[in-house]
């Protein structure tokens, strides 16, 4: 492996004890995934500050005591506490303690309390071909496919190490050759009424996650330009059910202006044609809930964190109307975003309408629900997907109209006409 | 591979070297620590894991396929750190996220957990409650028992059809509620579509192989493909296995016929017996199949079978290909759901390696069609099973099948 003067200098100790652990595990992985050089990135986002247990904990602690500081732009995802609302924790006392440490300790080697897992709806963000190291499954796909950044699939340990050294290996989705679409997703047979709503894009994410294994997936035949937030909801879905870091979209994300340079000018490995009878079962498989009458406790939505567009959609849907008093609807997003809405007035008229902001963290990773009887509705698919193991909540799946109209009447809504056959 | 008498020595790749010595634990599904580990017990939390409840502390996990959420590298260091990790960790592939855990839970807490890369091979040979010891890149494994089947003078196959050569009583079949089928081999003449499709290939490229020796290369590279990849598409296995049939003929596939072996499946035919037993057994058994295929290229199967089954479980069900049991849990569950128990199933199918080894493991009653009965060599494209196995009953077809349910029928 060929190392840099700086990156032998980092090994040898000479920028503290802590820049020289992370320049060891940086070239560990390196070594394991074949890497024969390494690469700088531009920025980092870092997912280990969500609390998992102490070793997490010593690990930053540890690497905070020797020295360590960010050598890039670095920005924190989500933890397990919301700071703006700190009464909304339900949780261990001691596992807030150890949380909050965990959270001080990223912040003090240099790191933004962003504490978004949508970095991308932060005003700056990574530029077309940038290296970059990002953690978190929906911001790398995000990254990869909407942004036309590069990065491999970091997770904890290696996410801070790199933006301790700036430093990479160069390999997986870094490399051209590894970003070539290799299974197309043909969805020219989903009805056009199908194909205009937001809820078909988790869905179809989740289809593609699911069936794309760990080849580099192509969703070709939708209208083009489609916009960042069905972008955002399709590679969520598509990275929870799968392990998809890259998906492109012919004629929406940036390395696929056609199908034929989206496959790198080469033969697909695989053809899939999707049908609505695929999304549709995809849609069932997100419902955990049995056949009703169920009693709704609560809504959730923003999984992803929610952007500005998405929050004025809510807004416009409720039409002056509020949450039943029976439901607790909670609605994830960033602090950033929460500014924004603040300034245009939507945050009042959200708070006095029984919608319940949270940021900083995600109602799905910790303790926030009062509820966890009856069941739960969500337009988010990574959210259906992850909060029955998380929680122990039964999860009805919806469009975002679906939930607003159920959270203002108390009881599960279905606007069944988009689902039935023609 | 080195073998001697019941111990074998594998070979792999450390990704973090070290010594562990410990009891395999076997993971029959892929396993995202985060949210399947409980680090706090070591014992496996995931809902939906067959092995839910499973404790890993101290034993050597085996994982022939991996499923990392990027998160499992704390859980992993967090286990470390409780001493309920695994003594270490047996891959099919690399996985980083597994190896960042281990790394720094060494650098934290100076406890090694080695993490070796076996080739998928390897992986089929070790199974859960086998002793294995770790040093370096080598993995040695005793089993308690006969491990070494060349032993014996009698050839596997022989000692097989002496347990049921008919000098037993034949299997009351009326005890049955569901039969669950193997497809491929059992009601599809697989071997003559493989041939179908293989023969013009090794023609045009002038490569000159017996029948039976192709079946057998054809057998060795489809288990192989299945085990290393278990999520793929049956399609792009086959695919593989034409690709793994060249290599070892020394000519080339182009991806194109690579392609068309993949879908052949859809011109396989039936055996000429199987649509009338099928129709004639639907009529006293609920019929279920357990195939090692995709739901696409069964239905195409489906048709020349002529029947309704009452449930289909293909790979893409169950998310791996038999011997692994997902296939016959997954039917099980779903037998379940139509008010028949366990007992009341019988499974039959012509493969001894892939169907009634896991049926057997499962307590599961199997009956065994013997197509090739009347062939000389043992296996055809079925590779011989690594275990002894002893069906409850043996017929020589599908006819003979629904004939011995007549002969047994009250008058």
């Amino acid at each position: 492996m060929r190392l840099s003067g700086r990156d032998r200098a980092l090994l040898a100790g000479d920028d503290g004890p802590a820049a020289q652990l992370a320049m060891r595990i940086v070239v560990e992985l390196a070594r394991v995934t074949g890497a024969s050089e390494l690469l700088d990135v531009g920025s980092a986002h870092v997912d280990g500050c969500l609390f998992h247990g102490q070793a997490g904990l010593d690990f930053a602690e540890r690497l905070r005591a020797g020295g360590a500081v960010v050598r890039i732009p670095t920005t924190l995802n989500v933890s397990s506490l919301d700071l703006l609302h700190p009464d909304r924790y339900r949780g261990d006392p001691d596992t807030a303690r150890d949380a909050r440490r965990l959270m001080d300790a990223y912040v003090a080697m240099g790191c933004r309390p962003t504490w978004t897992c949508a970095p991308y709806q932060l005003p700056e963000r990574p530029g077309f071909g940038e290296h970059v190291a990002w953690a978190e499954s929906n911001a790398i796909v995000f990254a990869n496919s909407v942004l036309g950044a590069r990065t491999a699939r970091y997770g904890d340990f290696i996410d801070i190490c790199a933006a301790i050294t700036g430093r990479v290996p160069d390999a997986g989705l870094h490399r051209t050759e590894r970003r070539r679409g290799q299974v197309i997703f043909d969805v020219r047979e989903l009805p056009d009424r199908l194909v205009a709503e937001d809820v078909l894009y988790p869905l179809l994410g989740l289809v593609v996650g699911a069936e794309t294994g760990h080849l580099v997936p192509v969703v070709d035949g939708l209208p083009p330009g489609v916009g960042e937030d069905r972008l955002k909801a399709l590679g969520a879905a598509a990275a929870s059910s799968g392990e998809v870091a890259l998906v492109h979209v012919v004629g929406s994300t940036p390395e696929a202006p056609t199908l034929a340079e989206a496959l790198h000018h080469r033969r697909p490995d695989k053809v899939v044609a999707v049908t609505a009878a695929m999304v549709r079962a995809a849609r069932d498989q997100l419902t955990t809930a049995g056949p009703g009458p169920h009693r709704l406790a609560g809504v959730n939505l923003g999984a992803p964190h929610f952007s500005v567009a998405e929050l004025g959609e809510l807004v416009a849907l409720l039409a002056g109307r509020s949450v039943h008093p029976e439901v607790e609807c909670y609605v994830n997003t960033g602090r950033h975003v929460l500014a924004r809405i603040d300034a245009l007035g939507w945050r009042a008229a959200l708070e006095a309408a029984g919608v319940r902001l949270v940021v900083d963290t995600c109602t799905y990773i910790t303790s926030i629900l009062e509820h966890t009887s009856g069941v739960v509705m969500t337009s988010s698919a990574k959210w259906a997907w992850y909060a029955p193991g998380n929680l122990g909540v039964r999860v009805v799946f919806g469009s975002l109209r679906e939930c607003v109209e159920s959270a203002v009447e108390g009881r599960v809504v279905h606007v069944g006409a988009l689902w039935e056959p023609r | 591979m080195a073998r001697s008498g019941n111990r074998v020595e594998l070979r792999g790749r450390a990704l973090l070297a070290g010594e562990a010595a410990g009891p395999a634990l076997v993971l029959e599904a892929p396993l995202s620590l985060w949210g399947g580990l409980d680090p706090h017990s070591g014992r496996l939390c995931d809902h939906h894991h067959p092995q839910l409840g499973a404790t890993i502390a101290g034993h050597i996990l085996v994982m022939p396929s991996g499923r990392g959420s990027s998160s499992s590298s704390s859980v992993l260091a967090e286990a470390i750190r409780l001493g309920t990790a695994p003594a270490a960790i047996l891959l099919a592939e690399p996985d980083e996220i597994l190896l960042l855990g281990a790394l720094v839970a060494d650098h934290l807490y100076d406890r090694a957990c080695p993490i070796v890369v076996l080739p998928g091979s390897a992986h089929a040979i070790i199974a859960t409650g086998d002793q294995l010891a770790v040093h370096g890149d080598r993995v040695a494994l005793t089993r308690p028992g006969d491990l070494d089947t060349e032993e014996s003078e009698q050839p596997m196959t022989e000692r097989l059809t002496a347990a049921t050569d008919g000098r037993q009583p034949a299997l009351d079949l009326g005890g049955f509620s569901a039969l669950t089928f193997d497809c491929y081999g059992t009601l599809i003449d697989w071997e003559a579509g493989i041939l179908a499709a293989l023969r013009p290939w090794a023609a045009a490229h002038r490569v000159e192989v017996d029948d039976e020796a192709l079946l057998a290369a054809f057998g060795r590279a489809e288990s192989r493909r299945e085990a290393d990849d278990p999520t793929a598409p049956y399609p792009r296995i086959l695919a593989g296995v034409l690709e793994d049939l060249a290599a070892d003929l020394g000519v080339t596939a182009s991806r194109e016929e690579a392609a068309a072996f993949g879908g052949s499946v859809k011109d396989w035919p039936a055996f000429p017996d199987s649509a009338d037993a099928l129709a004639y057994l639907g009529r006293h058994y609920r019929l279920v199949i357990v195939s090692n295929v995709d739901r696409a290229s069964f239905r195409h199967s489906n048709a020349k079978l002529g029947v309704t089954f009452d449930a289909v479980i293909t790979a893409e069900d169950a998310g791996a290909y038999k011997p692994a049991p997902n296939h016959f849990r997954v039917a099980l569950a779903r037998l379940a759901e139509l008010g028949v128990a366990q007992d009341r199933v019988l499974h039959v199918a012509q493969s001894l390696f892939h169907d009634h080894v896991p049926a057997k493991e499962l307590g599961l009653r199997t009956m065994w069609v013997n197509r090739r009965a009347n062939r000389p060599e043992a296996g055809g494209a079925t590779p011989l099973p690594p275990v002894p196995v002893t069906p409850d009953g043996e017929v020589p077809t599908m006819a003979a099948l629904a004939d011995l349910h007549r002969r047994q029928q009250p008058r």
